[in-house]
């Protein structure tokens, strides 16, 4: 025990130093949460819904992991929602896309989309391998949810953290075109579940400031 | 070399590369508090006791970043999983990615190449560490590439070991482009060493959730490298758990100090409040008595981590999981390793914001009721188990099944 307290405490003294050292100088960027493994950097609202071909809201109808069609040695999950509004794209009663999964978990048919979950997804443009997947991973995939009050409620995979980071008015040409209700949201929220009509109609509001 | 000289020398080395990508990163990550996969006896999965060999990709991380620069990157954020000196993981970067179907060139460069590489690792043939020099790997995979930093995983196991892993560095980060511009070199290695946990087959870990937002720094101490969410350059480094569950996973018997003779493990089980209906999901976690290790340096673990996730249900999944023990006993057992010395338990619910990729466990379900204040201290010596440690929520619903819903 005494190698490993000693090797700890060296441990955690030099993180000490470390951190604020590196706190001092190079600021810190970060949340970067995973996606089944994979680290992304921070995307606000406005960086996902540009980036995003097809928004939309609805109900996981099927989810199978299958090899890809002709790139073999790839594991895809394919997923079909049923579509309750589209808030970018063609609209459509359904919408199916394939996304690759590297993740072991996922290999074995473990992956994030559960049948009958409610999903608002913000879905980059297919490669030309058909794959696709919500921009910026987990920040552009929010699960909908009742909250206690009984409200539908959306929460992403960053925990809608610096969601609305950059998008005031005096950052952001399309912050700026958002309407009060919505500015109001933007510049008061900081994590946590959003309800549901809210944000999409401030991503309606991004998108159509974006025409 | 005698074999205590070679683990000498390798504590050394881990620990100046840790100290070294630390200092490097500005806002990494953490490693892990838990196994990724479980066996269906319960058992997790591991890997072998022999030194793991990976392969590298032999074009450049980037137009800035040629090869030889990058192997020895990688070669350093190996050695910091490597340097824990409790566990027998080890690493050796035995060359070039093997040629295998349409990857004949040595350096992966386009989706048909990556497709091959990663089939040969399902194969189980080779661990390749692929470098995706303009991101355009990523973006035929499907993914943002102006987001996606990079991934990793085992591809695949034999029935008790992880057998090869996969991680894909995304270069368009380390490019000295303007869009999407460069994230710090310590930073992006940081974030990598985070997915080498995750390709050591360590799941995330819940510990001092309140350094979500700011905290103090005996609080950003004790985050783990397997952390869902980079808080913290603190986190570029291996807090106490992420050493106790490598070291659990893949433990050192001989030549250096082995697991048992430093560790012991807290166990018991999360109840409802009838005392006998057990709870998974619950985050438990052992911190040391004392200011301020207890913040610095405790250890978690899922309750249940042992049981199967997903049971074929709309709950929890329609596809049974083939992963997990079935055993009644272990829905809501604990484990916990944890160097030897007194500890104090709790339990607290995983944030309800983890979610999906960033959750922690095999599932996330909110805890019922509310958590008891933590436990008087419990001492446990090294090799030891101290058993019995049972947590009771307090006013959870009188007894249901949250499997077959209400």
């Amino acid at each position: 025990m005494g190698t490993l307290l000693a090797e700890r405490n060296g441990v955690v003294r030099s993180r000490l130093r470390a951190g604020l050292a590196l706190m001092a100088m190079l600021g810190l960027p970060v949340t970067a949460p995973a996606q089944e493994g994979a680290l992304t950097l921070p995307r606000n609202l406005e960086q996902l819904t540009d980036r995003a071909a097809t928004i939309v809201r609805g109900h996981v109808a099927s989810s199978h992991v299958e090899l890809h069609p002709t790139l073999r040695g790839l594991h895809t999950v394919v997923v079909t929602l049923t579509v309750r509004e589209t808030l970018k794209g063609l609209p459509s009663q359904s919408f199916t896309f394939r996304q690759y999964v590297w993740d072991i978990r996922g290999r074995h048919g473990q992956t994030v989309y559960r049948k009958g979950d409610e999903l608002l997804l913000l879905m980059i443009e297919p490669s030309e391998y058909g794959l696709s997947s919500p921009a910026g991973m987990g920040q552009g995939m929010f699960r909908i949810a009742r909250d206690a009050g009984g409200r539908e409620v959306a929460v992403n995979g960053h925990a809608n953290a610096r969601l609305f980071d950059g998008l005031a008015p005096a950052q952001s040409q399309k912050g700026a075109a958002l309407t009060a209700a919505s500015r109001q949201l933007v510049g008061t929220h900081r994590q946590g579940p959003i309800e549901a009509s809210r944000l999409t109609a401030i991503i309606r509001e991004l998108v159509d400031a974006g025409r | 070399m005698p074999a205590v000289e070679r683990a000498s020398l390798r504590v050394r080395i881990g620990r100046q590369a840790a100290v070294l990508a630390a200092l490097w990163l500005a806002g990494s990550q953490a490693l892990a508090g838990g196994p990724l996969l479980v066996r269906s006896n319960g058992v997790p999965f591991a890997w072998g006791t022999g030194t793991i060999n990976y392969r590298t990709d032999n074009g450049p991380l980037s137009p800035t970043v040629p090869e030889a620069t990058a192997q020895a990157r990688v070669i350093a954020m190996f050695d910091v999983w490597q340097g824990v000196p409790t566990s027998y993981i080890s690493f050796s970067r035995v060359g070039f990615i093997n040629s295998t179907g349409a990857f004949t060139d040595g350096d992966v460069s386009t989706l048909a190449e990556y497709d091959a590489v990663d089939a040969d690792c399902a194969a189980g043939n080779q661990s390749p560490v692929v470098y995706d020099a303009d991101g355009s790997i990523v973006a035929g995979l499907g993914m943002d590439n102006t987001s996606v930093i990079g991934f990793a995983s085992p591809c695949t196991s034999n029935a008790t070991n992880y057998l090869t892993g996969l991680i894909v560095m995304n270069g368009r980060f380390q490019d000295g482009l303007p869009s999407p511009g460069d994230i710090p070199e310590p930073a992006f290695d940081a974030a990598i060493i985070h997915e080498i946990g995750h390709f050591s087959g360590l799941d995330h870990s819940q510990i001092n959730v309140n350094c979500m937002n700011p905290c103090g720094t005996d609080d950003l101490a004790g985050v783990p490298t397997m952390f869902p969410f980079l808080v913290s350059s603190t986190q570029a480094s291996l807090s106490v758990d992420d050493m106790a569950w490598i070291s659990r996973l893949h433990p050192r018997t001989s030549g250096g100090p082995t697991f048992a003779g430093t560790y012991g493990t807290l166990s018991g089980v999360v109840f409802f409040s009838d005392g006998q209906s057990h709870a998974q999901f619950v985050n438990v976690i052992a911190r040391p008595v004392g200011i301020p290790q207890n913040r610095t340096s405790p250890v978690s673990v899922i309750s249940g981590y042992r049981f199967r996730a997903i049971h074929g249900n709309p709950i929890t999944g329609d596809t049974p999981s083939q992963f997990g023990s079935t055993a009644p006993g272990d829905i809501g057992l604990f484990e916990i390793p944890v160097p030897a010395g007194s500890y104090t338990i709790e339990v607290e619910s995983v944030h309800p914001d983890f979610t999906d990729g960033s959750s922690i466990g095999p599932y996330q379900i909110a805890m019922p009721g509310t958590a008891p204040p933590p436990s008087v201290p419990v001492s446990v010596a090294a090799g030891a188990t101290s058993s019995g440690n049972n947590v009771t929520l307090i006013g959870t619903p009188p007894r249901f099944d949250q499997f077959e819903g209400p």
